[in-house]
């Protein structure tokens, strides 16, 4: 798989209107790896998508592809020479034609039994072969997206690229879509952009994570890294609930284990309930949600302190129990800039 | 926020776009435009201060008094028996549901023949009631069609089915949720009808119904066979009898201006409405079984509809076909004629069509320039472009007589009736999601291959739809044929009605019919179309 | 759904095909010649190329006998009067028109008056003709004679009610007349000859009475006036006489027994005058490029032959006395001879014009 090369965003821009919706933005999608890019909606997520894909031009900045310029300020390779599959959250399959068909579109070259081949052989690697004679609107969603991803992988393109793949699906067809996609999408060995709003989906599903917000990317790192090593607030923030407290309302033993800084935030995880050892204290909710029970503790006279805890017992509000602290999930970073 | 941005794509790119657009709108909008500019420019001052004292008045109301009553015609014929064949079940319904397009098969002045034979003193209906009642013809009054009733009557009957088939459309389309949303808030079956269902419907309704009206206010052959001074007879006349085509292309502004009124209404409508629903997936309502007297009241309805429309005029039409023997003369030439130039001219306003619907997406200009063009084309009167076309071509120095006044009248063709197809089209290409093109882009299509691969086949119901209506609708032409065809070069409508206004209905009625028969097929191809797809819709 | 719509594109693509072919202009011109002149090498002679306000299915057999006969290869092209005659003046110098053919001498002076036309040459025609079918100044020659009258409801109107054009306006026919529009040009031809014959007072009264005496606002062609009558909505209808005779000769049993319930009747201009007699007539067009073959065609349309075909089915009365008269002429009265100069009919439209306008007449 090394013939793969990766595609590079290198300091690129795009701006509408004299706001930059991406600001200088470098990204390296390695082959055979899934990059998600996270960032909340208006973040310039899709925007730096599409300048990737070639749907538009980039106003500062280099696209590259191994060394070959794909975007910059004088040369455009227009989106239908890059060879870039995309994915999109409607799915976009043509109305026209069969699931087969659709997969067999981009392999106009091909003679029409080596096209028909491959596009059966693509619908079964992802579990369609029955569904091949089905036109888009009798398909489920899962299924359209399936073909859609079917199409892209198809026409063996360089990289791919899927703008919220999932999000369009519900929550039981997500789970097995998801799989059988990425892992398709894996297996080919290109590299691969998520473009995702969603923390947890872009930790499960990817290899990186970039991290966009205002047009800016602001780290990018492996999930593992990005949860437990943000290097500011807002990445921080985009990987995890996060609560801020203060120097002066945590209980003196915790301070001690802890760096020096004005603020902590923590992980809702840092906070645990353990059964024997701890700290006590008091429970002003809690609820139980599917695995775990999130837990609101009384700080002290005005600040309470969000924890997590896993067993058969629920307290209720007012009990006292014992948490103790995980340093690790606690962050002293420097406030946001407004 | 990506949809609005996107047209800033390759600034280079949209400039050819935009020109290629431009240099259609011009070859639509030539004829209408030297026409305009002559009635500007040229002289004609007498008789235009004797139209404007005597006739300008008269003419203008005669034509509102006509589209005011067309309206209510149509409207009492289409929208209850799109909203009964799209939402009830009764007996025939499946038979109804596209045989009520059948009238757009028979072109107005087609109609007029027969109804006004059929009304005539000495026509069936009257003779009947005075065989039954021993009055003489003196004795009692009748409604006589040689009037703007009658007139309103006549193209309400033909041209009724553009309104069916939208509001058709919108009734099937309308969303079950909130049907059941007004229901369940108490609603009669009366105030969801006119509270909720005419509301999110209208858009529809109003562009049915302007397309038969833009057809009305250009009709010449049915108001001149009847006798009703309207602006586009007006416009013949004055050319005609004043010998001043100046005068004519001046009232033909007037026409236009009517013409944009309704297109601007229709906008107007379109925009508060707003419902329009463009999910790939809906649930249509599922129809309802309507109680048995109920069911053959509604069937009686759209067969008397059926009747009046269709089956009466044409039976009257046959008869007296029939009666009288038909004619010597060899009607092929004039019905290959008609095909031929209804098929060529189809052709290059489905060209013209689909380059201005697809300018009108890629930008604004564009958009405004394409829309102009055609509107204008479509609401002028065929004969003010065939003057518009006689003007140049008398510049140019071409012979009439030649294949050049062919070309002419291909071009007088399309520019006329491009609106007509760039309106189902643009429909079926808005069904279309951007990102469709943007896939289409990934799998390495280009602009072109996009377009014949994805965009077309993505309209082609709307496509089909359009050239069908193209095809028929030219197929009905009538003043531009009767201006500018060469020399040998007579078509059935032509022919239909030198015969009819000549007095002699019996030779009219072959061609008539013939016209009749060469659209039925068309329009049957596109009422199957139209109602399978449909049902596949509901299907799915 | 997919089958439909291959059926749909190959409908356009054929649509497509089809577009290209009639602009080819070798195309075309082999088509028409294949389809109208089978018989003949129809070029041997040249081409005349005929502007017609006829709309006659005789006329093509007419065209197709000229061209057996001549090698003379005919191209027309049909439209009512005025149209042709606009069309003529949009095209200018650059009509192909040869030969105009209207109906109604008050059509022909149009042309003429738009200086469409030119004098004719001289030519053995004029002999078979009586001196009033030939314009004072040559413009144009009638080929067959029509007659306008009136018919009448034998059993409401006696013969003398109607015998002459003066009594139309008579009180005591209130409510008996239908009659067509005035723009029509019969009825401005007739009310030209009024008012060369009576003065313009005179004929405006007349108008006036007629108005009085309608029996509804004008509408329909001569024919529905007919049937009118037969249905009895009025006791008289102003036709012109071949409509009547086509009524009477139809296939149709319900027309024939309309016209055979009513009198024809050519009422006169008053005691010693004639019947109102008008024309169909040719013109050789101001730009004319084939004047022989014109002149020829004229010729021939005066020879007993050519007359027979040319009244064939209009039921018009042909005028060459030696012409075979057409089926069903022989229904109506005799008619005599006119004196009245054809061009007053056309010198007079305007006024003609005015003159029903001011009576009220649509």
């Amino acid at each position: 798989m090394s013939k793969h090369l990766p595609l590079k965003a290198v300091g690129v821009s795009r701006v509408y209107d004299g706001t930059p919706v991406v600001n200088e933005a470098s990204l390296t999608l390695e082959p055979g790896k899934i990059t998600a890019l996270l960032g909340q909606s208006g973040a310039g997520k899709s925007t730096l998508l599409r300048l990737f894909a070639g749907l538009e031009p980039v106003d500062a900045g280099e696209i590259l592809l191994g060394d070959r310029v794909l975007s910059s300020t004088s040369t455009h390779v227009p989106a239908e020479s890059r060879s870039i599959g995309l994915i999109f959250q409607d799915f976009a399959l043509f109305p026209h034609l069969n699931a087969l068909d659709n997969v067999g579109f981009g392999l106009k070259r091909m003679a029409k039994e080596a096209r028909r081949n491959r596009s059966a052989e693509w619908l079964e690697r992802l579990g369609l072969s029955h569904r091949a004679k089905a036109y888009p609107h009798q398909l489920s969603g899962g299924e359209q997206q399936r073909v859609s991803i079917a199409r892209a992988l198809a026409a063996e393109p360089v990289a791919i690229l899927m703008d919220e793949p999932f999000s369009g699906l519900d929550v039981t067809l997500k789970s097995e879509v998801r799989e059988i996609a990425l892992s398709a999408v894996s297996e080919a060995g290109i590299p691969a952009l998520l473009v995702s709003h969603d923390a947890s989906e872009a930790m499960r599903d990817a290899d990186r994570i970039a991290v966009m917000k205002k047009g800016v990317i602001l780290q990018e790192d492996t999930p593992e890294m990005l949860y437990l090593k943000p290097t500011s607030l807002p990445v921080a923030r985009a990987l995890g609930s996060l609560q801020s407290i203060a120097r002066a309302d945590m209980p003196a033993e915790w301070v001690a284990s802890l760096p020096k800084a004005e603020t902590y935030c923590l992980r809702p995880e840092a906070i645990r309930m353990s059964n024997d050892e701890g700290m006590p204290m008091q429970v002003v909710s809690a609820q139980r949600t599917s695995t775990i029970i999130e837990l609101e503790l009384k700080l002290n006279g005005h600040a309470t302190l969000r924890g997590v805890g896993i067993g058969a017992h629920r307290p209720s509000p007012g009990d006292t129990v014992k948490v103790s602290l995980s340093p690790e999930f606690v962050f002293c970073l420097p406030p946001e800039a407004p | 926020m990506q949809q609005r941005l996107a047209p800033r794509l390759l600034p280079i790119r949209l400039n050819t776009a935009a020109l290629t657009t431009l240099a259609a709108a011009l070859l639509i909008g030539a004829p209408v435009l030297v026409a305009l500019m002559t009635g500007l420019f040229g002289g004609g001052g007498d008789a235009w201060a004797h139209i404007v004292s005597t006739q300008l008045l008269g003419y203008t109301l005669t034509t509102l008094g006509v589209l005011f009553l067309t309206t209510v015609f149509i409207l009492l014929f289409a929208v209850p028996s799109a909203w009964f064949v799209s939402l009830f079940d009764f007996p025939g319904r499946g038979f109804f549901e596209w045989a009520l397009i059948l009238p757009l098969a028979a072109p107005g002045y087609v109609l007029a023949y027969a109804w006004a034979d059929i009304m005539d003193v000495a026509g069936p209906v009257q003779s009947f009631i005075r065989d039954m009642t021993g009055l003489s013809a003196r004795d009692y009054w009748f409604p006589g069609l040689y009037s703007v009733p009658g007139l309103s009557f006549v193209m309400a009957c033909a041209l009724f089915p553009y309104a069916y088939l939208t509001s058709r459309a919108a009734f099937s389309n309308l969303s079950l949720c909130t049907m059941e949303a007004a229901r369940s808030l108490g609603a009669s079956p009366r105030r969801i009808f006119f509270n909720v269902v005419i509301p999110s419907a209208r858009p529809a309704i109003f562009a049915g119904l302007a397309l038969a009206l833009m057809e009305t206010a250009a009709d010449y052959g049915a108001a001149s066979y009847l006798g009703v001074q309207t602006l586009s007879v007006g416009i013949f006349r004055a050319w005609h009898s004043f010998s001043e085509p100046a005068v004519a292309a001046r009232l033909a502004f007037l026409l236009i201006l009517i013409a944009f009124g309704l297109q601007l209404i229709e906008r107007q409508a379109r925009g508060r409405g707003g419902t329009q629903q463009t999910a790939t997936r809906w649930r249509t309502p599922k129809r309802r079984q309507l109680s048995r007297r109920a069911g053959w009241l509604v069937a009686a309805g759209c067969t008397a509809l059926l009747l009046l429309a269709f089956v009466f005029p044409v039976t009257r039409l046959i008869w007296v076909s029939l009666e009288t023997g038909i004619g010597q003369k060899s009607i092929w030439r004039p019905f290959l004629n008609s095909l031929t130039l209804a098929l060529a001219g189809s052709a290059l306003a489905f060209v013209f069509a689909v380059t201005v619907v697809i300018g009108a997406r890629q930008n604004r200009f564009s958009q405004i320039v394409g829309r102009l063009a055609a509107g204008a084309g479509y609401a002028a009167p065929g004969i003010v472009l065939a003057l518009g076309a006689l003007f140049i071509l008398s510049w140019t120095g071409f012979s009439v007589a030649g294949p050049a006044a062919l070309v002419f009248l291909v071009w007088i063709y399309a520019s006329r009736f491009t609106a007509a197809g760039a309106e189902p089209l643009s429909a079926a290409f808005s069904r279309a999601p951007a990102s469709l093109g943007n896939a289409a882009r990934s799998l390495g299509a280009n602009r072109f291959q996009r377009l014949v691969r994805v965009d077309l086949p993505v309209a082609m119901s709307g496509a089909a739809a359009a050239s069908i209506i193209l095809f028929v609708e030219m197929l009905k032409e009538l003043p531009a044929t009767l201006m500018l065809r060469p020399f040998n070069w007579d078509t059935l409508a032509v022919q239909a009605h030198a015969y009819a206004s000549d007095e002699r209905l019996a030779a009219a009625t072959l061609p008539s019919l013939l016209i009749t028969l060469a659209g039925l097929g068309p329009v049957i191809l596109l009422s199957l179309q139209l109602t399978k797809a449909g049902e596949s819709r509901a299907a799915g | 759904m997919p089958h439909l719509i291959q059926t749909i594109s190959c409908f356009a693509v054929a649509g497509l095909l089809a577009a290209c072919s009639p602009s080819t202009p070798n195309d075309s011109a082999s088509d028409n010649q294949e389809a109208e002149t089978p018989a003949v090498e129809p070029q041997t002679n040249g081409t005349l190329r005929i502007y017609s306000a006829r709309h006659y299915d005789s006329d093509r057999l007419m065209y197709e006998a000229f061209e057996d006969q001549t090698g003379i290869r005919v191209l027309y092209r049909e439209a009512g009067a005025n149209q042709l005659l606009e069309t003529m003046k949009a095209e200018g110098a650059n009509s192909p028109s040869d030969l105009i053919i209207a109906s109604d001498a008050g059509a022909l002076w149009r042309f003429e008056d738009a200086g469409l036309t030119q004098a004719l040459p001289q030519g053995e025609f004029e002999e078979r003709l009586s001196d009033r079918l030939l314009d004072d100044q040559r413009q144009w020659v009638g080929l067959a004679r029509r007659v306008r009258g009136v018919a009448y409801d034998p059993a409401r109107i006696e013969p003398d009610q109607v015998d002459e054009w003066e009594d139309l306006a008579d009180p005591s026919l209130e409510g008996e007349i239908c009659v067509r529009s005035s723009t029509n040009i019969y009825n401005l031809s007739l009310m030209g000859e009024m008012i060369e014959r009576w003065g313009p007072e005179r004929a405006q009264a007349w108008a006036e009475g007629v108005v009085n005496n309608m029996a509804r606002q004008p509408q329909g062609g001569d024919t529905q006036q007919i049937e009118a009558v037969a249905a009895g909505l009025c006791g008289i209808a102003i036709t012109n006489h071949y409509y009547w005779v086509r009524m009477a000769e139809s296939r149709s049993g319900s027309l024939s027994e309309a016209a055979q319930a009513t009198t024809l009747s050519f009422p006169t201009f008053g005691e010693g005058t004639g019947h109102h007699i008008n024309i169909t007539g040719a013109a050789l067009a101001a730009n004319a490029t084939n004047h022989d073959q014109a002149l020829q065609f004229i010729e021939w349309l005066l020879s007993p032959e050519g007359q027979a075909m040319l009244v064939d089915e209009t039921k018009e009365i042909p005028v060459n006395a030696e012409a075979e008269r057409p089926a069903g002429l022989d229904r109506i009265p005799e008619v005599g001879e006119s004196d009245m100069r054809l061009s007053a009919f056309g010198e007079h439209q305007a006024e003609a014009q005015r003159i029903f306008d001011e009576a009220g007449w649509n």
